[in-house]
């Protein structure tokens, strides 16, 4: 090792073509990086040119879409040859930066507020879209000479005298390459600049425009406190309209800075709008659109991350002085000041539904309307949202979308909640029962439900978990004997007989497949072998061994059901039939009845699940069924009552 | 979610829906509650219609997590083969490689076996290099234990401030800052480094939401009481409680055990016979859930005689 120390080379060219290419993701940044060079030239002159009228501040852009040409003319500083070669045409070295560094050495914050750029790589991005650049200017230091700047790539440049006369300023004129040439349409520029420039504090004309595009200020810069609540509101809507890019804005939050953020750098300046979009949403959509200004120029224009996660119902424009772009400038870093903003925004977000849900009610009604599935899982986020919205956001029944207290009232207090996708006795239940019951499948319906019943009382029935079940089916007691009779008569084997009370009182019966003993049933099978890896399989059964697998579904037999209490009053009367153990023969006519019921309302699936059975048995069973109700119902017609009682 | 994958139809959707649910269990300390949903999802995603879904590898890794939580050593010998079973079908471009990686280091640990858990994860990292890639923070974490548990305390320590140093995309920062600081208090109370330790330890409410090794987190407060860095207080006596509880209500009888018999030593320290009586029944609790003895009965017998002994002077 020769320990000689060298430079390290840099390829112009190269780097050129990262930093111009892909440091930007869009080429119209090209032209807000000139906007950006013109408004900081300007603060220069303010700052430095005692002799500047502030009135005289403008910026002018003028295209030519035939020619592809854009023009960036400013009232700024403009540059001496000395600064055109220190600053202009090298890389990383903006004067905005030295301005920067001395306000900052002197503290002064407002001087450093009012500079955009940063990092001297701006005036590279107008190689990205041009094939030809010149910058004309003239410095206020040395007002009666003018310089004239021209690069076709950016590598190699001239610095020739310019014309006499010319007004102190900078005059940057674009040559766009023929991909780019939309840039240069006046509409398309409008529309651009007019997002992009629109809190700049400095006037931006677009040739030919009787106003400049900035000319409204933004409604949260011109306060008027004799500004009545309506206008203020009608005024804030629309300056949202204008930054909503899909949806219409049905009402503002106003996003305001912290109180301590004169004082304390890292809380959040953020100042602005939130607004609902009148624009329906699904649970797990995602519409939220920000749209962040950094020192008065547009910064990222989809900056949803500053948003909370559960507002994909809201949109928000804010600018900061504090928030720091990426070399790009293009995005914003994640620093602590980020955060606070972050945190700043979800505030603002929550006080700002509470304050239209309080002030505005007809407007809180749309709200709520276009809104109701995202807003269940809204009002999980937050205790503050969710006391905003439990007892007015609509559920889904199966008697349509009604609020939390309706549904209590309706339900006595239980409130009942379908989780099976179909099939199945819960189908048949939730069919059966006569209160509404809560769509379990839809967004974000249990897990509301579960915390409402929580904190404000009732009693959640899911139907389809054990739990639910036990909550459905209240224990009930039989004699002895009449138990086993009926289990007799209405079980088959693998099923055991509960004697139980539910509702509703009509449905005599419910078969419930036990759902670990199917769990055991299909480990245990020579097919997990084939399917499951042995270690993993064995690992499995360790649980499912101490599973009794002897009850394969339990038969919840209504004692509130009339028919069964006719029933069990039948067999435990002495007319039995001399001989035989339990009920008379209309005893045992009545049990085939209540099988054969019991047959038609077990579905096939859960037949399935607690035979393990095939077709044929399912088949037969329920032919069964239907001949023996074909049956009662030839000797009901055989032998009317009257007759018997005649006979 | 669950619901509308069912209501909607779909199996894999189902399967993604369960294991993830599984994952927030696993983290939550859930075990023997677990077992009957970790085994039907288990059975669930070996279906015809959900074998070939890329997280039935991930629920079998789930069905691990949860016989561990339950009893750690009780399941240790099937943990590791279904760990090495599984890894065999998989390379390290599947992002369950470094769960279960992590999970086979951790079943060695629990079978006492520090030489063959680290030669395990040395050969898993090695893996995720061949394949040109670089480990997970999972991995990195993981490598750290093994350094605590090998008396490298200072490279554990030099490890957690490099991993603090490098960006983890993928992870929730908070959440990686949480564990690390939780390792880092493990390692300076290791070094005997109690008031430093202390500075980092984090609170119950940490614990809580970024899911925290609780029993290892009380292991350390109980360190850290060893070296007077930490008061043993009420405060101290409610947040060992409210473990012993969690884990209790988790079927997490292992850690109950064990945090029972932080409790009843701290609650001794202090002097306070009733709190040791409380923790005694905790220990016999878990006792009775255990699969194996793995040392259970001799912490018992011997915390016990320290009890009585207490209870009598009390008396």
């Amino acid at each position: 090792m020769s320990g000689e120390l060298r430079s390290t080379g840099v390829d112009l060219r190269g780097l050129l073509t990262v930093l111009g290419a892909h440091l930007y993701s869009t080429p119209i940044v090209a032209v807000r990086e000139i906007v950006q060079n013109a408004h900081d030239s300007i603060t220069r002159r303010r700052i430095e040119d005692p002799s500047f009228d502030p009135a005289a501040a403008r910026i002018t852009i003028e295209c030519d879409a035939p020619l592809r040409t854009v023009r960036v003319t400013d009232t700024g500083s403009g540059l001496t040859d000395d600064e055109v070669h220190a600053f202009l045409a090298t890389i990383g070295a903006g004067y905005t930066r030295t301005l920067r560094d001395a306000a900052d050495a002197a503290a002064d914050a407002e001087t450093e507020a009012d500079l955009i750029g940063q990092f001297g790589l701006g005036f590279l991005s107008a190689f990205v879209v041009a094939t030809d650049v010149t910058v004309d200017t003239c410095s206020y230091r040395d007002p009666t000479r003018s310089w004239r700047y021209h690069s076709t790539d950016g590598e190699q440049y001239s610095l020739d005298p310019g014309p006499p006369g010319r007004s102190v300023g900078t005059v940057v004129n674009l040559r766009l390459k023929e991909q780019y040439h939309l840039i240069a349409d006046p509409t398309s520029l409008r529309g651009v600049l007019g997002r992009y420039c629109t809190l700049l504090d400095v006037p931006v004309w677009m040739d030919g425009d009787a106003e400049p595009i900035n000319a409204e200020a933004p409604p949260w810069r011109d306060l008027d406190p004799s500004e009545g609540a309506a206008d203020r509101r009608r005024r804030d809507l629309d300056f949202a309209n204008r930054f909503e890019p899909v949806f219409e804005p049905l009402c503002t939050m106003p996003v305001a800075p912290h109180p301590l953020s004169v004082h304390d750098p890292e809380v959040s300046d953020a100042r602005g709008l939130l607004w609902v979009q009148d624009g329906g949403t699904y649970g797990s959509t995602d519409n939220r659109h920000m749209a962040v200004f950094v020192r008065g120029m547009m910064l990222d224009d989809d900056a949803r991350d500053l948003l909370p996660y559960w507002a994909g119902f809201i949109g928000g424009v804010i600018e900061s002085d504090r928030l720091t772009p990426t070399a790009s400038r293009e995005d914003l870093q994640h620093d602590a000041v980020y955060a606070a903003t972050k945190e700043a925004l979800t505030e603002a977000a929550i006080s700002g539904l509470a304050t239209v849900a309080h002030e505005q009610p007809e407007v809180w009604r749309r709200v709520l309307a276009r809104h109701a599935e995202v807003l269940r899982g809204t009002a999980l986020c937050d205790d503050r949202l969710f006391d905003l919205l439990a007892d007015v956001v609509p559920i889904p029944t199966s008697q349509g979308d009604i609020t939390m207290p309706v549904l209590r009232r309706a339900s006595g207090d239980q409130v009942h909640v379908a989780l099976g996708a179909g099939g199945g006795f819960e189908e048949m239940l939730f069919r059966a029962l006569q209160v509404p019951v809560a769509r379990g499948e839809r967004y974000a319906v249990v897990s509301f439900l579960r915390r409402y019943v929580a904190e404000r009382g009732g009693t959640l029935i899911e139907i389809g978990t054990d739990a639910g079940n036990e909550a459905l089916f209240r224990p009930g007691t039989l004699p002895v004997e009449a138990e086993l009779w009926l289990a007799e008569q209405l079980c088959r084997p693998g099923e055991a007989l509960v004697p139980s009370h539910f509702a509703p009182a009509e449905l005599p019966i419910v078969l419930v497949p036990d759902r670990e003993v199917e769990l055991k049933a299909r480990l245990d099978a020579d097919e997990a072998d084939k399917r499951m890896a042995s270690a993993a399989l064995a690992l499995a059964r360790t649980y499912t061994d101490g599973i009794d697998g002897r009850v394969r579904a339990r038969l919840y037999l209504n004692l509130d059901c009339s028919a069964v209490q006719a029933l069990v009053r039948a067999i435990t009367t002495e007319t039995t039939v001399p001989g035989e153990p339990g009920g008379s023969s209309e005893a045992r006519g009545a049990a085939r009845l209540l099988r054969s019921v019991k047959a038609l309302l077990v579905t096939g699936d859960a037949r399935h699940a607690i035979d393990g059975g095939g077709d044929d048995r399912d088949g037969n069973e329920l032919l069964d069924a239907l001949t023996e109700i074909a049956a009662t119902i030839e000797r009901m017609l055989d032998d009317p009552p009257d007759a018997r009682d005649e006979g | 979610m669950l619901v509308e994958a069912r209501a909607l139809g779909r199996p894999w959707l189902e399967v993604y829906t369960r294991h993830w649910r599984l994952q927030a269990a696993n983290a939550d300390d859930r075990g023997a509650v677990a077992l009957s949903e970790a085994t039907a999802t288990f059975e669930f995603a070996h279906r015809d219609e959900t074998a070939r879904c890329p997280q039935s590898v991930c629920v079998v890794q789930d069905l691990c997590i949860t016989y561990g939580n339950t009893d750690g050593p009780g399941f240790a010998d099937a943990r590791i083969a279904v760990a090495l079973e599984t890894l065999d079908r998989i390379d390290p471009s599947w992002s369950c490689w470094s769960c279960l990686s992590t999970e086979l280091v951790r079943a060695l640990l629990d079978a006492e076996r520090l030489d063959d858990a680290a030669a395990a994860l040395d050969a898993r990292r090695a893996a995720v290099f061949e394949s040109g890639l670089v480990p997970s923070l999972s991995l990195d974490l993981t490598q750290v234990m093994i350094l605590i548990r090998r008396g490298r305390a200072d490279d554990a320590l030099t490890m957690i401030d490099d991993l603090a140093s490098r960006a983890h995309p993928g992870w929730d920062p908070e959440r990686k800052a949480a564990r690390l600081a939780l390792l880092r208090c493990e390692t300076l109370a290791a070094l005997g480094r109690g008031d430093e330790a202390r500075a980092c330890l984090p609170s119950p409410e940490t614990v809580k939401r970024r899911a925290l090794g609780r029993s290892r987190w009380i292991a350390t407060i109980e360190r850290l009481v060893e070296l007077g860095s930490l008061d043993n207080d009420d405060t101290i006596a409610t947040w060992v409680h409210d473990v012993v509880d969690h884990a209790r209500a988790g079927g997490a009888w292992r850690r109950m055990f064990d945090t029972a018999a932080a409790q009843a030593r701290l609650a001794l320290a202090r002097g306070s016979a009733g709190d040791a009586l409380d923790a005694l029944a905790a220990l016999r609790e878990a006792r009775g859930e255990l699969r194996v003895d793995a040392g259970a009965a001799a912490t018992l017998a011997e915390l016990e005689s320290q009890v009585s002994a207490l209870a009598d002077r009390g008396a």
